[in-house]
């Protein structure tokens, strides 16, 4: 799985995943987040754009690399999920742990407009 | 300069051109007598050596070979030969120069000018014709013996020998070739003497020996052996005869060694290209075999109303022990044969088509199966107790009439029956011994009633044998596992899925017997309203996203995108659940079969872990301490209509899952 990494601004990381998030990648996506939280107060943006299939490991992933944010004050932000990663987040509830966004820019600006 | 020395001279540098591509100058001092008229267009390091009187050997400069060599016969010690070649060639013949230089600083001594100079010049000449000879003559060998008469014939040419010899040892035995076709006294006595010598010997320090061991060849006036070393053996030599005593010159010893040399490397690549012309014979035959082997191959399979069949045959080489053919009864009614003969590759092949030939003889002249295996019986008889070996079969027939399997069985693997009412595996025993035993014996037909939905599978035991990287084999369990899971599927599609579950058992490990395989099985009145796709897949991670692409691509007509996406999710779901707590990331195999109805999509996966810890509990938690596991089965909850696990027979476990497309979507309408 490629997954693209880009700093618009201090504190602020966007991770972009590309293609499937399954039981075959989580585990490299969890380990990517796992080595950017290196400083306190971090955001980190998971951009699901062109994810078009995540599984509950994926979502697992997700899960883990907000904690580990948490623990330092930072936090995980998801932007653009497709219908099936929305599926996916509201049957485990996970939308409600997450602050999902329709747009990457709104996820940066951390706009008020939350897609729910 | 003396006119026959010129030309001579000019006929050698003619030659090394045709033999290295390359040049060839001869100096006295500084003066030029042959060659290039420009000494400063040489490498330097050619001029510095030409200046201080240094010989050098094979230098390499701008892409040519290089050498400087001085005559060591005292009276031309001023005469230099500078040759050169293409970087690639020269270096075989470059023992050449030596001899050449000798025979041209010889000539350059006034007193023998003429006729001695030409002798030498000619023998020369004669021996660079002989390696030139020699390269053509080796191109075109086919045959050992063959190529080393020509070459003794061609050596005695050129050394003005009396007599030349090769002697080799094969498989302990020597073989003696002469040019003279005398024969050579004592071989194995010089081939003793010469065995731990590094170099070629010569009578001088053979005499003693031979005289000593009373042997023939003392009385030769002289003697020259080199031994031949092929494939780190020493186990032969080659040598030069001559009636004069002291005939043979260091030159002579020199050609010898390099000639000895030469027919090493060329038995070796004689040998080599032997081998490998007779491996690819070889080939060649067994390719065709096996173009004849599959043409025996009925081009169609009998069309039997109401039954779906399916047949595949593969052997472990290029041809094999098993076959499969069918005809007719006398009654018209389609019959087959499914047999396999022990052993494998060509021995086994040619007892395939004699039985295949039988069957197809007997047919038409027989009633039912066990008529037609008793008439095979008898007939192959005699050529299996001449072959030592014996045939397992099943001869069969579907009866149209009464919708019954008809078969009897020569000792052959119990053929595999699905009772679709019962959803159980029966297994269909043999009705007597393998052909090649007796060839009175009586056999039994025996008649299975069939009922929509059930389905037999005749196969050989190269399917039930075949074997993983620990030698466990797929055993009765896991061919029974997998028709399980695909007897719903057309037998064509249980097949393949068959085949890919051989495929995983064996993990890359190559086939070692030939693959049968005949599947007969009655139409169920709900194929036509369903799809049914097996599959097999190994029981890891990586092989879950097989079954997601399956699904998804099932897209288009009244299946979309989301239905499938979410089947798919669901599906993936429960297959990683199964590969983490029924096998705990072991080894292992999941079964199963997708479902697309009218009205919805069913999967089933069937596996032999143990137990799934039930009752199956979805989490709860406090959305601010989010759980990092646990999400799967909420998934597949809420994604399916109905998400059943249960235990069968305390060995399997079993999960279905079906969502329905038209009915009311209970998820989507949550929120």
């Amino acid at each position: 799985m490629k997954i693209e990494i880009e700093r618009p601004q201090e504190k602020k990381i966007i991770v972009i995943p590309q293609g499937r998030v399954d039981v075959q990648t989580a585990p490299t996506l969890k380990e990517k987040l796992r080595e950017l939280v290196d400083s306190d107060g971090l955001t980190i943006i998971v951009d699901l754009q062109q994810v078009d299939f995540i599984d509950s490991s994926g979502l697992s992933a997700l899960v883990s690399g907000l904690k580990t944010l948490r623990e330092r004050g930072g936090t995980l932000h998801i932007s653009q999920p497709q219908p099936q990663a929305r599926t996916a987040l509201r049957l485990t509830l996970l939308d409600r742990v997450f602050s999902i966004f329709p747009t990457l820019d709104q996820a940066i600006n951390e706009g008020e407009l939350k897609d729910s | 300069m003396d006119g026959e020395l010129s030309d001579i001279l000019a006929e050698i540098q003619k030659a090394w051109f045709g033999l290295t591509g390359g040049g060839f100058a001869c100096f006295l001092d500084d003066r030029i007598i042959l060659g290039f008229g420009d000494r400063t267009k040489l490498p330097g390091k050619v001029q510095d050596a030409l200046d201080q009187g240094l010989a050098l050997d094979g230098f390499t400069h701008r892409r040519r070979k290089w050498w400087v060599v001085q005559s060591s016969t005292e009276a031309a010690e001023r005469l230099r030969i500078v040759a050169w070649s293409k970087a690639d060639a020269g270096e075989e013949y470059r023992l050449l120069l030596p001899t050449w230089a000798e025979a041209i600083s010889f000539g350059l001594r006034e007193e023998n000018l003429g006729k001695n100079l030409t002798e030498a010049l000619v023998g020369a000449w004669d021996r660079l014709s002989f390696f030139y000879e020699f390269t053509h003559i080796v191109s075109q060998a086919t045959d050992l013996l063959d190529l080393m008469d020509a070459v003794i014939a061609l050596l005695k040419k050129v050394i003005f020998v009396e007599d030349v010899f090769i002697v080799l040892r094969e498989d302990g035995e020597l073989h003696t070739l002469t040019a003279s076709e005398r024969s050579l006294p004592d071989a194995d006595l010089l081939l003793s003497l010469i065995e731990d010598s590094e170099g070629p010997l010569s009578m001088r320090e053979l005499k003693a020996s031979l005289v000593h061991a009373d042997s023939g060849l003392a009385a030769y006036g002289d003697l020259l052996v080199a031994r031949l070393t092929l494939d780190g053996q020493k186990n032969g030599m080659m040598g030069f005869i001559d009636t004069h005593p002291g005939r043979f010159t260091s030159n002579d010893i020199q050609l010898l060694a390099s000639a000895a040399d030469r027919v090493c490397s060329i038995i070796q690549s004689i040998r080599l290209r032997m081998i490998w012309e007779e491996r690819q014979r070889i080939e060649r035959e067994l390719e065709v075999a096996a173009r004849i082997q599959a043409s025996l191959l009925p081009d169609e399979l009998p069309e039997i109303p109401g039954v779906d069949i399916a047949v595949y045959l593969q052997p472990a080489r290029h041809v094999g022990g098993d076959i499969y053919a069918a005809s007719r009864t006398s009654e018209g009614d389609p019959i087959m044969i499914l047999a396999d003969v022990a052993g494998k590759g060509m021995p086994a092949a040619i007892l395939t088509s004699i039985v295949h030939g039988t069957f197809r003889g007997h047919a038409p002249f027989c009633e039912n199966p066990a008529d037609l295996l008793k008439k095979i019986g008898r007939y192959v008889y005699q050529d299996l107790e001449r072959a030592d070996t014996f045939v397992t079969a099943v001869v069969m027939r579907c009866l149209q009439r009464n919708g019954a399997f008809e078969y009897a069985s020569a000792g052959h693997v119990d053929a595999l029956l699905w009772r679709n009412e019962d959803r159980e595996i029966e297994f269909l025993p043999g009705t007597g011994i393998p052909l090649g035993i007796d060839p009175k014996y009586p056999y039994e037909n025996r008649t299975v009633p069939l009922h929509p939905g059930d389905l037999v599978l005749v196969y050989s035991d190269g399917v039930t044998e075949a074997e993983d990287p620990q030698g466990k084999v797929l055993g009765l369990q896991g061919l029974s596992d997998i028709i399980y899971a695909t007897h719903p599927a057309c037998a064509e599609a249980q097949i393949q899925t068959l085949l890919s579950g051989l495929e995983i058992h064996r993990q890359k490990m190559p086939a070692r017997d030939d693959v049968a395989l005949l599947l007969f099985r009655c139409i169920h009145e709900n194929d036509a309203t369903r799809t049914v796709i097996p599959f097999v897949i190994d029981a890891k991670f990586d092989a879950v996203r097989s079954v997601v692409d399956l699904i998804r691509s099932l897209e288009g007509k009244h299946l979309d995108r989301q239905l499938l996406d979410n089947f798919a999710l669901a599906t993936s779901e429960i297959l990683t659940n199964q590969i983490r707590h029924a096998f705990g990331e072991g080894m292992g195999r999941i079964q199963g079969r997708l479902v697309v109805e009218e009205d919805r999509l069913v999967t089933d996966l069937y596996d032999h872990g143990v137990p799934i810890p039930v009752p199956l509990q979805v989490n709860t938690f406090d959305d601010s301490e989010p759980p990092e596991r646990g999400y799967g089965l909420m998934l597949a909850e809420g994604l399916l209509d109905t998400c059943e696990y249960q235990r069968i027979g305390g060995t399997r476990n079993h999960w279905r899952l079906i969502k329905y497309i038209r009915g009311v979507d209970k998820n989507e309408n949550r929120n």
